[in-house]
Order: structure tokens, then sequence, then C-alpha cells
């Protein structure tokens, strides 16, 4: 009896030892904090930082961004859109003072700059019509696929997610061998909730066409297009709900682009931000 | 040969209760292995023994009934219940219904004095756990290996149905001692099928799910019996250490499987992480040889203990080679247990809530939870035992099998030292790590050289190399039980 009730004692002591390692709390690192983001490019505040916590703590801490347009550029914004007005009435005057002004704070901001210069031409500039989207501080240039920074398959993946999109700020991307992904912050007005970019290589096109089938073609049903961009075909649809997702493939590569629409806001709409992200794309 | 019965029978009775769990019911999934087991008994053996244990003594056949019901039916009945198919994952369920048992079983041989070098035995057992979990640890990336975060509850109940499973498998071989095998094991088997029938019998679902039986039931059901006879043949024959050394392997026959599948065609990206794994299943295999042939059948039939051995090896007639590894590797061993509570792996985590919030944690590893972490403690104890066998006249052999295994454990754990066995926290938030793996979040893991731990790795490895030079053995349990006499 002894015994066996030391044997008991012992298994217990073992299974008391393997339960205590999985439940020990520890401290743990986390970032904390928020950064406060103008959706032309440029920070506005940070106060994001690391701590030591307990780690039942650990899930009350994360680093929230916040994409604003800071008091610069609504200024600005406001003058553009002035200035836009004046051109259509045929105000040069007018226009060229309120360009002069923009241009003096930020030579990149919209077409500020070239409608100026067209001024100063003695030509009348065509009125800036776009969709009310701010855009970054220069005009993002898609990168050519073959500009591909290392030898790894990751390393070329990573065209298809380029460091500026209009309308969006980008993040760190997350890299692994075969796949690459990147998720981009909407400005805070912005109908889009989150919206990310994963491009993955396969071992052939035929596997590649197989992913665009099945987690794009057959999961986004709903709303469907198949526009032609950049010479590609591109299968955009919805999911009837609160994502709108676009897909295509090229070559072995497979690209998929997700886009989650905020509360009350349908799908559908986010099909037009789709085609213009991916007009940016290579 | 039982003992390829036992390993073969054992992954394939995990691999068809996973494919059959959700679709059949327990009872029958427990209940056609004894029944199929029983047939075996009356084909080899003849109804006479059956008879025969049927008049024997009341209390005789219920000890037996109960060991064979227990063992057979019970147990494996306990573990199915608490399996759904990816709740708790293979990779843990593996971890509690094999190599877990075994080091059971030890515990329990252990217990009941059945070998003659328990302290070998216990180190063997830690180092196979040890290998086993940074084998299953890295099956894939991220890993599902975490044993006791998500399925506690259901863990500990596999675990104890080990323990039955263990105490019943003592109880049978000490019966069969006495009795005979052939009247002990178709009592033992007669009973399991019984209530195995039984167990069908009164649950509607399984009765009717008879009809829809099929190849894969009859295959698991085949696999359970051949798992079963080779258990009770191995443990009859060579003592319940190999049967337990057998079951180590079972892991190690599952991962196999990636191999064939590689071999027959290519399914995308390889998750095995082949470098740490295949440096795991050479510390399995050589736990299991020292489990199986370094630590004899038997009582230890009044020869030294351990701490008798261990005190001859410090003594001033022993050479200075010996008292040297003797001393490095009681030292390694205090700094292997002191090393599972220093850092081990540096771990750290991004992602991306679903609010579009960014999350971001690095924290440490403890060596408790690493496989370097215990692979050190097993390899320490794994020499220390090894030296101390020679006050007891282990056999030269045997000796250095363990010296080998201990050294063996030390290279593998360099190439586990980033394997942590726990990728799944209870505190990590939930939609972080539900998208480990995926754009939304990564979890990453990098070994630390934690000079404790190493100290321990390093010392291990030169003494074990000092013990392994030694050629002219003294014959020391002369020497010992003068002392002890004295």
């Amino acid at each position: 009896m002894k015994r066996v009730l030391a044997l008991a004692a012992a298994m217990g002591l073992l299974a008391s030892v393997a339960l205590g390692a999985s439940a020990c709390s520890k401290k743990v690192e986390v970032q904390t904090g928020t950064k406060t983001v103008c959706s032309y490019g440029h920070t506005v505040s940070d106060d994001i930082r690391t701590i030591e916590v307990s780690s039942d703590e650990v899930a009350l801490h994360r680093v929230e961004t916040k994409t604003v347009v800071c008091d610069r550029h609504k200024k600005l914004e406001t003058l553009y859109g002035d200035a836009q007005k004046a051109i259509g009435a045929g105000d040069l005057k007018t226009a060229q003072a309120k360009l002069t002004e923009i241009v003096a704070a930020d030579t990149g901001f919209k077409m500020a700059k070239s409608q100026l210069d067209r001024i100063k031409a003695g030509q009348k500039p065509a009125p800036d019509s776009g969709t009310g989207t701010p855009s970054g501080g220069s005009t993002p240039k898609p990168q050519n696929p073959g500009d591909s920074e290392t030898s790894v398959p990751s390393g070329s993946l990573k065209v298809w997610m380029p460091d500026s999109l209009t309308g969006f700020t980008a993040s760190e991307p997350i890299v692994d061998v075969l796949t690459i992904s990147r998720t981009y912050r909407p400005a805070s007005d912005s109908k889009i909730l989150t919206f990310v970019i994963v491009a993955e290589q396969y071992r052939t096109p035929k596997d590649a066409a197989a992913a665009l089938d099945s987690r794009i073609k057959r999961q986004y049903t709903k709303d469907v297009d198949a526009p032609t961009i950049k010479g590609r075909t591109v299968h955009i649809g919805t999911d009837g709900k609160q994502f709108a997702a676009a897909g295509l493939t090229k070559g072995s590569v497979f690209v998929a682009l997700e886009m989650s629409a905020k509360d009350g806001a349908a799908p559908k709409a986010l099909k037009s931000t789709l085609v213009e992200v991916l007009n940016q794309l290579p | 040969m039982s003992a390829l019965l036992i390993v073969v029978g054992a992954a394939g009775t995990f691999l068809l209760t996973t494919v059959m769990l959700g679709q059949v019911p327990d009872a029958l999934l427990a209940g056609v292995g004894p029944a199929l087991a029983l047939g075996v008994a009356v084909a080899r053996y003849g109804p006479g023994p059956l008879v025969a244990q049927a008049v024997a003594s009341r209390g005789t056949l219920v000890r037996v009934g109960l060991a064979g019901a227990v063992a057979f039916w019970a147990a494996p009945l306990l573990v199915v219940s608490q399996r759904a198919t990816d709740a708790p994952p293979g990779s843990e369920t593996l971890f509690f219904t094999t190599v877990s048992w075994s080091a059971l079983l030890v515990v329990t041989v252990v217990f009941h004095r059945r070998t003659y070098a328990p302290v070998i035995a216990l180190a063997a057992a830690v180092t196979g756990v040890a290998g086993a979990a940074g084998l299953l640890a890295n099956w894939e990336r991220p890993s599902s290996f975490s044993p006791f975060v998500r399925y506690p509850t259901e863990e500990l109940i596999m675990l104890l149905a080990g323990a039955l499973f263990a105490v019943a498998t003592i109880e049978l071989l000490a019966a069969a001692e006495r009795l005979g095998s052939a009247r002990v094991f178709s009592a033992a088997l007669a009973w399991a099928a019984v209530l195995g029938a039984g167990g069908i019998a009164v649950d509607p679902p399984a009765l009717a799910s008879l009809e829809r039986l099929g190849t894969p039931l009859l295959l698991l059901g085949i696999a359970h019996a051949a798992f079963t006879w080779g258990w009770l043949l191995l443990i009859e024959r060579r003592g319940p250490h190999s049967a337990g050394a057998a079951i180590m392997l079972v892991p190690v026959a599952v991962t196999s499987l990636a191999v064939v599948e590689r071999a027959r065609s290519v399914y995308g990206a390889n998750p095995v992480h082949w470098s740490p794994a295949l440096a795991a299943i050479t510390v399995l295999l050589a736990a299991a040889v020292v489990l199986a042939f370094g630590c004899g059948n038997g009582p230890d039939g009044g020869r030294t203990s351990f701490w008798s051995g261990l005190r001859w090896a410090f003594g001033g007639r022993v050479p200075l080679l010996v008292r040297a590894a003797a001393a490095a590797l009681s030292l390694a061993t205090v700094l292997s247990v002191a090393g599972l509570f220093t850092p081990a792996v540096a771990a750290s985590v991004r992602g991306l809530a679903p609010d579009g919030a960014r999350f971001s944690s690095d924290w440490t590893v403890l060596g408790i939870e690493s496989a370097t972490g215990w692979l050190a403690v097993g390899a320490a104890l794994l020499a220390l035992s090894g030296v101390v066998m020679t006050a007891q006249d282990g056999g030269r052999s045997r000796v250095r099998l363990v010296l080998v295994a201990a050294l063996v454990t030390v290279v593998a754990a360099w190439f586990l030292r980033d394997t942590s066995l726990y990728t799944v926290t209870r505190w990590m938030p939930a939609e972080i790590q539900q998208a480990y793996g995926t754009e939304y979040a990564r979890i990453r893991m990098r070994g630390v050289i934690e000079p404790v731990r190493y100290a321990a790795l390093g010392l291990t490895a030169v003494a074990a190399l000092l013990a392994l030079s030694i050629r002219n053995r003294p014959s020391a349990t002369a020497d010992v039980k003068e002392e002890v006499a004295s």
C-alpha cells in the first residue's frame, strides 16, 4: 500500500511539474502606444515604447496606428480645392497664388507643381477631379518585377507590395521563404477597415492558378468582375458581407489583395479602391 | 519481432483512430482490438488455459481479469474518449499516449523494484521524453505542440490512462510469473474482450455502427491486437523495460511516414524541421536502447544501490579518472537541474490584430519549457549513472552503451537549442495565436547560449569521454559491500 501511495505521489509530482511549466507567469516585453500618421506619409506623433509586463497583462497592450490628415495638409487640401475651383472658373491668377502657396509648403502635393508650371508657361491646366483620396508626398512608382533584392523567392515577391500606395500607409512586411505579406493602413476617414496584400511563390503556374481559383474565385463569389489591368486579367469579387478581394497570377506567383469594410459600409464599394491599387502594382 | 508489433501496432492504432474519430463511437474503437486479441490467444493457447483460469481462485481471477480489462480496454477507451480529430492535436496525443506511457511504466517498474539499475532507467525515461517532445515540437512551424496549455484535462486523463496501463502491466507480469503466461494472458484478454463487447452492446450508436464495419475499423482492430500481443510477449520474454523502449519509438515511426509520403509525391512545402527532428530521433533511439539493454531485468539482487555506488566512485581506492568523471558529472547534474530555471529560448511574436492594431511581444522561454533544458538533465543523469554502474558490475558493454547515449544526447541538444516546448501559451491573445504562420502573425524562437546549461552539457560530454577511456575498470562491488557492512 505504501508503495502504491508513493507511486501515485511520484506521478502526481511529475504531472504538477508539467502543469506548472505550462502555467507559470513570466515577464514579457511588449510594445504599446499610439502612432499617429498623416495620410500624406509623415508621422504626426509617436509614443510607442517597449515595456515589461506580467504575462497576464500582455493582451492589454498593443500599438495603435491612427491615420489622420494633419493640420498642415488639411490647409493644403483646402487651398488645393480652391485652386481647382479657380482653374475650373478660368481664374488662373487666383489659382496661381493658391498653387504657389501649396508648392512652397509641399512640392509633391498632388498635381500642384505641374499645374503651377503650366500656368507660368501661359497654359491652362486641366482641373484635378481626383477621388479625394489623399496621395503620398510623391507619386508611387510601380516597381518592375525584375527588381528583386535577393535571390530567394521572397525577395522577388516584395515587388508586389510597394512601400507606398495612394491613400495608405505601409507597415513592415512579414516575410517567409515562399510567402510575403504586407498590411496597409487606410486613412482614418476611409471606409476601409483593413487591407493586406499577399504574394506567394508556387512551383508551377498551374499551382498558382489553382490557388487563385480556390482562394479568390470560390471564396468571393459576389459582385464579380474580371477587368484587364496592366495587361493581365484580375479576378475581383466580394463575399457580400464585409470583404472584397482581388487576385491575379504572374507565372508561378499568386497575388491576393483583401480589404475589409468598416461597419455600415458595403464591400462592393471597395472594388474601385482595389482597382486603383492594382494600377499601382507592377 | 514483438518490439516491431508494438511499434507498428501502436502507430497504426493512433493513426487509424485519428481517421475514424467522430465517425465511429468510442466504445467500438476501443472494443474491436481486445476481441481480435482474444481470438489470437485462443488460436495460440487453445481454450484450455481459459478454462483453467476460470476455475482458479476467485481472487486471482478478479485481479488478472481487472488488470487485463484496465490495460487493454479501459485505458484505450479513456484515451479515445478524450480525443477529437485535432483536439488535442496529434502531436500532443502521440506524446501523451506513447512515450509518456513508457516513462510511467519505468516509474512503476522502479517502484516495484524490477530493475537492476533504476537510476539508469529513470534517466533513459527522462531523456526519451525530452527527445520525443523535441521531435514532436519540430513537426511543423508554427508548432502545434504545447502540452497542458489548451487541453490540460484531456491530457491529464491520458496520463492517468497510462498510469493505469503501467500498473496493470506489472500486475499481469507478476501473475504470469506465478501462474504461467498462457492462463494469465488468456484470462486478461477474455475480460478485456467481454467488457469491450459489453461496451459496444450497451451503446446503441456503436451497435448500429457495426453494420458499417469496414476496412479501417478492421485494420484498427488488427493494429490494436498486434500491439496487445507484442506487448504481452515482450514483457514476458524481456521484461517491461524492453516494452517501454519499444513504445518510446512510436513517434519515430509516425514521423517516418512523412518520408514515405514525400518519396511517393510532393505535397507542397515540407513542414518537418528535419535537422532538429533527426537529432531528436537519435536521442529517442539512444534512450530506447539504454532502456532495453542497459537496465537489466529482475530485482536488484543484493547489489549496491546508486548512492553506495556514487560514494564508492569518490573513494580513495578508485582511479583518478573515475573520481574526476564522477565529480564532473555530479556537478553537471546539479547545473543541468539549475539550468531548467534559466533562459533557454528567446521568443518573439509580431502580429496584426483584427482591429488593425499592431502586436509585438518578446519573452524568454526557460529551460523547463525547452527541449535542451531536459536533454541536459537526461544526459547528465545517464552519464552519472553510467559511471556509478561500474560499482554495480554492470558489464563493460552496458556501461559504454549508457555513456555513448549520454554523448549522443549532448550533441543532439545543440541541434535542438531553438526548440521551445510551448508555442501556444495561455496568456497570448487568442486572435494572435490563431493567426500564427499566416500573413497576420508570426512567432520566432531562437536558442539562448546560457552558461549554466551549456556548462552542464560540456561537463557531461568531457566526463563521459573520460569514463569511456577507462580501460581497467576497478571491481567495486566487493569494496562497496565492505564499506556498507562496516
